[in-house]
């Protein structure tokens, strides 16, 4: 029920965000904000930030106000999401070739909800080790195709996580990033005797980041 | 995010949750090392009625002729504690000479508002705090058994602990090395330089994204530390065994979180928060409903109390039970003070959280900051993080 009334609210709080989408909107403008309601959890806004200070305010049921409870970020922070349980075995399959198997069994870890219910994904420490272990699971699949025909060394492990941080994230990595990559195939993984592990470990590490979590 | 109860309720009951009592405190041997600020382990275990928690439950005696109280379907605990029988039937013998009731003027009649007054101390999780002051060596310093949550409860770290919510057994023991690893598993070692990898290449996105991404910052950080120390081990079948559950590891029935809660405890962990729906119990005049509701989650608050809480536990476990407010008169709306329980070893039997006919509190009467002070001082934090403890219910 409460989820009921929260979308709801939202929704004309949604429509001000739009109508505040643009830099040059006139309801745009560096600002001291609102006061947010005693009653939330908010920072203190930077005065000096762009902020929203157009659209019509709303009451929520309880009474408190929706402009109340907005919370002030400069304009583009937070807008990352985790992807939900629900898409991860298309986007596993878009990018591997196919679901790994233990993916339906981690369901309960990653917080599948009901059908016709929404909760915003999250995820932590027990989360983000479930992930890796799913990830590895299907980067063992992966890399048994082929593409991986040697051990991974500061030569060749700088192309092919360019490869697969392109391939999994759906852009192009910075060095550092790939940094971290090969960081994984050549130290992280030394000592594993399976050629092919060593590079799952990179490839279940790329499919950890927020590159391929998030969206 | 409140979810309709009748499903849960049905669920439960399916389980025909058992009581684990005779397990008894020492079933697994001694409780992992966890040092702790007054030198003996401790975990408080909150457990939040999303919507309210009736007075009837804490303060039983001066409501006799309002909520369906009367002169038979409470106990007198002594020293002033009362509460209805349907808590009182789940207590042990221990237990029942170390229960206080503690009350809270927070003076808030919104749910939002009354929540965040119990959950947030200018911006900080008092729970967090909590948690940080008591120190120790715990991996999951805090940890919140399943996924529905609090919405008002600040998410930032204090002193890098914060709340990780975990919604399945079998994951968590994973994650702390208590399962043995799969033929397709990753080494422990490989898998701590991957995730210090994979933190890495997430910094970017980690730091444009400081409230979106939270969850997943403070879970890179938990995960790491997880898997820096040696793997634990644990008996999920006992567990699941204690508590009715079944086969299943899956965080979302009350029981299930009373395990989890349990397991996290065994585990280290010092606070441990888990919410139940359900309690917003407007027209409940004759207290049946909740009462109702009490009796089905009886059965797993039974097996912690008697598993958790006796004179030879390890560990000081300290539980408190409490909502967003008590019920007021006469339609069971919202009253702006609550009266929470708590149970616990080194609880001293005695109540500052008795009400009157119409569920007020005394003029007074102590508010939120000093709940925490009080579970501070019950879990034996030698620091005083929220301030002096002017309950003084501790042996």
């Amino acid at each position: 029920m409460k989820t009921s009334l929260h979308l709801l609210s939202v929704l004309p709080a949604s429509f001000l965000l739009f109508a505040c989408g643009g830099t040059d909107d006139s309801s745009l403008r560096a600002s001291t904000p609102e006061v947010p309601s005693a009653s939330v959890d908010a920072s203190t806004p930077d005065p000096a930030a762009v902020v929203c200070t157009g659209g019509k305010d709303y009451a929520d049921f309880d009474g408190a106000t929706l402009l109340g409870l907005r919370t002030h970020v400069p304009a583009g922070t937070d807008r990352a999401r985790l992807k939900p349980y629900d898409v991860l075995a298309a986007e596993y399959t878009r990018v591997l070739g196919a679901a790994p198997a233990s993916l339906a069994g981690a369901a309960d870890t990653f917080g599948r909800t009901a059908p016709r219910w929404y909760e915003e994904p999250s995820i932590g420490g027990v989360g983000l080790q479930t992930a890796y272990r799913v990830a590895f699971d299907g980067c063992l699949a992966f890399v048994a195709k082929g593409g991986f025909p040697d051990a991974p060394n500061a030569a060749n492990a700088g192309e092919r996580c360019g490869a697969m941080t392109r391939a999994f994230w759906s852009r192009t990595a910075s060095p550092d990033e790939i940094a971290a990559c090969v960081d994984v195939a050549v130290v992280g993984s030394a000592g594993e005797a399976d050629m092919s592990k060593r590079w799952a470990y990179a490839c279940a590490a790329v499919l950890t980041a927020s590159g391929f979590l998030t969206y | 995010m409140v979810r309709s109860r009748l499903s849960r309720r049905g669920f439960l009951k399916a389980l025909g949750v058992t009581a684990g009592a005779a397990a008894g405190a020492r079933v697994f041997g001694p409780l992992l090392p966890d040092a702790h600020a007054a030198g003996e382990p401790a975990s408080v275990v909150i457990v939040h009625h999303m919507g309210g928690y009736n007075a009837l439950f804490a303060s039983a005696a001066p409501l006799q002729g309002k909520f369906g109280v009367t002169a038979s379907n409470f106990t007198a605990l002594g020293n002033g504690v009362s509460m209805d029988n349907t808590l009182a039937d789940a207590l042990s013998p221990f237990a029942k000479t170390h229960v206080a009731t503690i009350g809270v003027a927070h003076g808030r009649s919104a749910h939002p508002e009354a929540r965040a007054a119990i959950w947030s101390n200018a911006g900080k999780c008092f729970a967090h705090e909590l948690a940080a002051a008591m120190g120790g060596t715990g991996s999951n310093k805090a940890l919140f058994a399943g996924q529905q949550d609090i919405d008002e409860r600040p998410r930032a770290a204090v002193s890098g602990v914060a709340f990780e919510n975990v919604t399945d057994m079998r994951s968590y023991l994973d994650a702390i090395g208590a399962n043995g690893p799969g033929p397709r598993d990753p080494d422990r070692a490989r898998m701590l330089a991957a995730l210090r990898g994979a933190d890495a290449m997430s910094k970017h996105a980690l730091d444009a994204n400081p409230r979106s991404l939270m969850g997943m910052r403070q879970g890179f950080a938990s995960a790491v530390e997880t898997l820096s120390r040696p793997p634990a081990s644990f008996d999920l079948a006992e567990l699941q065994t204690a508590y009715g559950l079944g086969a299943a590891s899956r965080v979302a029935s009350f029981a299930s979180k009373m395990a989890a809660a349990e397991l996290f405890v065994r585990t280290g962990a010092n606070v441990v928060t888990l919410v139940d729906g359900g309690w917003d119990t407007h027209g409940d005049i004759n207290g049946t409903r909740v009462r109702n509701q009490m009796t089905e989650n009886a059965a797993a608050l039974r097996a912690f109390v008697a598993r958790m809480i006796t004179e030879a536990s390890t560990r000081n476990v300290v539980l408190c039970l409490l909502g967003d407010f008590a019920r007021s008169l006469p339609g069971s709306d919202h009253q702006p003070n609550l009266s929470a329980t708590v149970i616990g070893r080194r609880v001293k039997r005695g109540t500052t959280g008795n009400v009157n006919g119409d569920v007020e509190l005394g003029s007074g009467a102590a508010g939120t900051k000093e709940l925490w002070a009080y579970l501070a001082s019950a879990a034996g934090v030698t620091s005083t993080p929220f301030g002096a403890d002017p309950h003084r219910l501790v042996a």
